[in-house]
């Protein structure tokens, strides 16, 4: 299921490529030696959670905020310190930020105007545009007549009417609600898809930015934690931060063993997925996620747990249940189960139930000290 | 059952304090409605039935109104009152929003100093600053001896200078507050998509400031037409409305007269407090929860234009504030203000000299010379003032 991520053409050069990007805002620090790459036509989203610096970053690339340090590539060309207006993109705001005076339409051309297009070149791409995002019939309609939804897509044509060669996205489904929220999403990511623009999105939610990207920049701090593809993101979360971020972990505090790829859970041996190696008696973390736990007739023999049912959640297309587990130094472990594995386990909360922990899918985070 | 008893203990409690509150309310807005009646409706109703009964006291319906309106030296001072409103309405708003936007939308230095020196005209009547100015530009001014340049105060530009000098306060806290309320996104939109600074001022700022500017437009309005100080001591012949009414009923004693102009002095002031009434209603749905509050931009040219602006503006209203407090502390030392020779008449007999000006100055303590209807518009307009900052 990993989604390809478009090659950067040896012709082309990337979209948006940030140098060592620092912010800061007095003594606060937004933003740390941000550096990466957005190919062209790829949908990248900056994930984390709020406060770590997204929209700092997204604002430095639109030139409405300058880097203390660092540079900021477009197409190739710096455009470090120009202004807003010479870098050619179109954005989006979190809450739409549309001009409450002007109508739909006159919001649309806003930007198609400052660039003094013709009039009648103006009228026709706000048609075009209005037409895209399904709103033709609400030209002539003020922002405070037109819904959230209708709102947010009326913002969407007005970044795109330039015709920009980057479409910047802060949190743009975040104030809808949950039904508007998933149709957006779709047609925002067809839109993206049929104009092959470089979109950049920020947001705090993993769904979204796991359903939307091709790749995904998940942020901690201001710092980058890891950049890669959905899937890559999901299973191979380089830091303990994008585990529990993205996706549910269970995680527990471990120290590493003599042996080369084991690890010790108060009196429990738990064999891991190979990594590099460490010196004996390290604090970790071990990492494993609900779906990956194997339940009942445990074919494995390694890391066999025996634990008993104290609480069954029904989740719709699957069923958590939690564990806990005969030996005290262990915690709560929550199992995701499929439906039918559910019932075909016949699993009832009080019932004694062995568990694995399949040491492939066992993973190791330094824990920091 | 003890859930129950305690369910109701605080309900019981509650509804107490509900009643207490309630008589509280009651006993407030009725101490409020007496003193409104007795100090505004009262007086106002009062004009209102002078204004319908001849000199003799007997009803006579319209028929003031049509006197009023047929007398051309009178109904004059319509047009005359119109007149000097609209400039100095125009004037003084615009002033002040330059001013306003130097305080809010720049980063220049003294913003506080500025702000509060702008604040000084209030603490005067305008009639002290109208004397003030004719002490500087009057016939016999300082200003008109050392440079032998009369720049013919008395009249319309009088009015008009001594108007805009005492409402710049009033338009600037209303624009203050209307230009601190802007919203950084609209900003950020408005420069994302390449808007030039003459368009971002005229899709951004300006409709954000609409209704500030309109508020700020009838204050002044209100204020300039109802004025009676300014138009006394510095408006020589130009006769307008207040000082129409003062003239009937104090040099005339015709008190019909007097009121009926007072009635019809209140229609525009009344249309003006109710649309500004309105518009500030509307103000509030503009201003969106989410707003971001706006950074001043560092534009280093907007910085050095509006701190030289602001600079003149600053440095008038203190040199007028000078020359009213040395008045104020050594009155005979200063030449005595040339005044035309009718309003001098006019005003001789009950001030002479430079002594108005301390008997102004603490005319907040003392019993006002005049019928309380004649002064009561003006001090009902400042009080409806919007408190800003
Ligand atoms: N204009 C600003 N002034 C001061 N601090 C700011 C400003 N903008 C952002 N910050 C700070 O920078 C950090 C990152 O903010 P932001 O980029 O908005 O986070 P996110 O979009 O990820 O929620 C936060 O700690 C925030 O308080
Ligand atoms: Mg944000």
């Amino acid at each position: 299921m990993a989604e390809t991520v478009p090659e950067v053409a040896g012709a082309r050069p990337p979209a948006v490529a940030l140098e060592g990007v620092t912010k800061t805002f007095g003594q606060v620090v937004a933003l740390r030696g941000v550096s990466l790459t957005v190919a062209d036509g790829e949908f990248v989203c900056f994930l984390g959670p709020s406060g770590c610096g997204k929209t700092t970053l997204l604002r430095i690339i639109a030139g409405l905020e300058r880097q203390n340090a660092g540079a900021v590539r477009m197409l190739g060309r710096d455009v470090s310190s120009l202004p807003p207006s010479q870098r050619n993109y179109g954005i989006v705001f979190q809450s739409y930020a549309l001009f409450p005076n002007l109508t739909a339409a006159r919001n649309v051309a806003y930007g198609l105007e400052a660039r003094r297009a013709a009039r009648r070149d103006v009228s026709h791409r706000v048609d075009e545009l209005l037409e895209l995002v399904g709103l033709r019939t609400h030209r002539d309609r003020y922002p405070a007549q037109l819904s959230g939804g209708e709102q947010q897509r009326v913002a969407l044509a007005r970044a795109l009417a330039p015709s920009p060669s980057l479409l910047l996205l802060d949190e743009p489904l975040s104030a809808l609600d949950a039904r508007v929220r998933h149709g957006l999403r779709t047609e925002i990511k067809q839109l993206q898809r049929r104009l092959g623009i470089a979109t950049i999105m920020v947001t705090h939610d993993q769904e979204e930015a796991l359903t939307m990207a091709d790749r995904i920049v998940v942020m901690n701090h201001g710092v980058v934690e890891q950049i890669g593809a959905p899937a890559e993101i999901y299973t191979e979360p380089t830091s303990l931060f994008v585990a529990r971020f993205v996706g549910q972990m269970n995680v527990l505090a471990a120290t590493t063993e003599s042996r080369p790829g084991w690890a010790r859970v108060g009196a429990v041996a738990l064999r891991c997925r190979p990594t590099i190696s460490r010196a004996a008696g390290m604090p970790v973390t071990l990492g494993i996620r609900p779906e990956e736990i194997e339940i009942g007739s445990v074919r494995n023999v390694e890391n066999r747990i025996v634990g008993r049912v104290s609480s069954v959640q029904f989740l719709g297309a699957f069923t958590r249940v939690a564990v806990t587990a005969a030996d005290a130094s262990l915690p709560l472990l929550q199992c995701d189960l499929s439906v039918s594995a559910f019932a075909d386990a016949g699993i009832k909360e009080g019932m004694e139930l062995p568990l694995a922990l399949p040491p492939d899918r066992v993973r190791v985070f330094d824990r920091p000290t | 059952m003890l859930a129950a008893a305690g369910a109701t203990m605080p309900d019981r409690t509650a509804r107490r304090r509900l009643d207490v509150e309630r008589v509280v309310r009651l006993v407030l807005i009725a101490l409020f409605g007496a003193l409104l009646y007795l100090f505004v409706l009262y007086p106002m109703l009062q004009v209102l039935w002078r204004s319908v009964l001849d000199g003799d006291g007997r009803f006579v319906g319209l028929a003031n109104y049509l006197r009023y309106f047929r007398t051309p030296a009178i109904a004059a001072s319509i047009t005359n009152s119109l007149w000097v409103s609209t400039v100095a309405m125009v004037l003084t708003v615009l002033l002040a929003f330059i001013y306003a936007y130097g305080l809010t939308r720049t980063r220049m230095p003294g913003r506080g100093f500025f702000r509060v020196v702008a604040m000084l005209p209030l603490f005067a009547p305008s009639l002290v600053q109208a004397i003030a100015l004719v002490y500087v530009f009057g016939n016999n001014g300082i200003l008109t001896r050392q440079t032998g340049i009369n720049v013919g105060i008395y009249g319309v530009r009088g009015i008009v200078l001594a108007e805009v000098f005492s409402c710049f306060p009033h338009a600037l806290l209303i624009l203050v507050a209307a230009l601190s309320a802007a919203d950084a996104r609209l900003y950020d939109a408005a420069a994302a998509l390449g808007a030039s600074r003459t368009k971002t001022f005229l899709t951004v700022t300006l409709p954000g400031v609409k209704y500030g500017l309109m508020s700020a437009c009838f204050v002044v309005f209100t204020l300039v037409i109802t004025d009676f100080g300014a138009p006394k001591v510095i408006g020589g012949k130009y006769s307008v409305m207040a000082t129409e009414i003062y003239n009937q009923v104090i040099g005339q004693q015709n008190f019909t007269m007097g009121a009926t102009v007072s009635v019809v002095l209140l229609v525009p002031a009344v249309v003006a407090f109710l649309v500004d009434w309105i518009v500030q209603r509307r103000q509030y749905a503009l201003v969106s929860a989410s707003a971001r509050p706006l950074r001043p931009g560092d534009g280093a040219l907007g910085r050095r234009l509006s701190l030289g602006y602001c600079a003149v503006v600053a440095a008038f209203i203190v040199g007028i504030d000078l020359v009213i407090l040395t008045a104020w502390r050594s009155p005979r030392s200063l030449p005595s203000p040339g005044r035309s020779s009718r309003s001098r008449a006019r005003i001789s007999s009950r001030r002479p000299g430079p002594r108005p000006v301390r008997r102004s100055t603490c005319s907040r303590s003392c019993p006002s010379p005049f019928p309380a209807w004649c002064s009561g518009s003006r001090t009902s307009s400042r009080s409806t003032r919007p408190a800003a900052c």
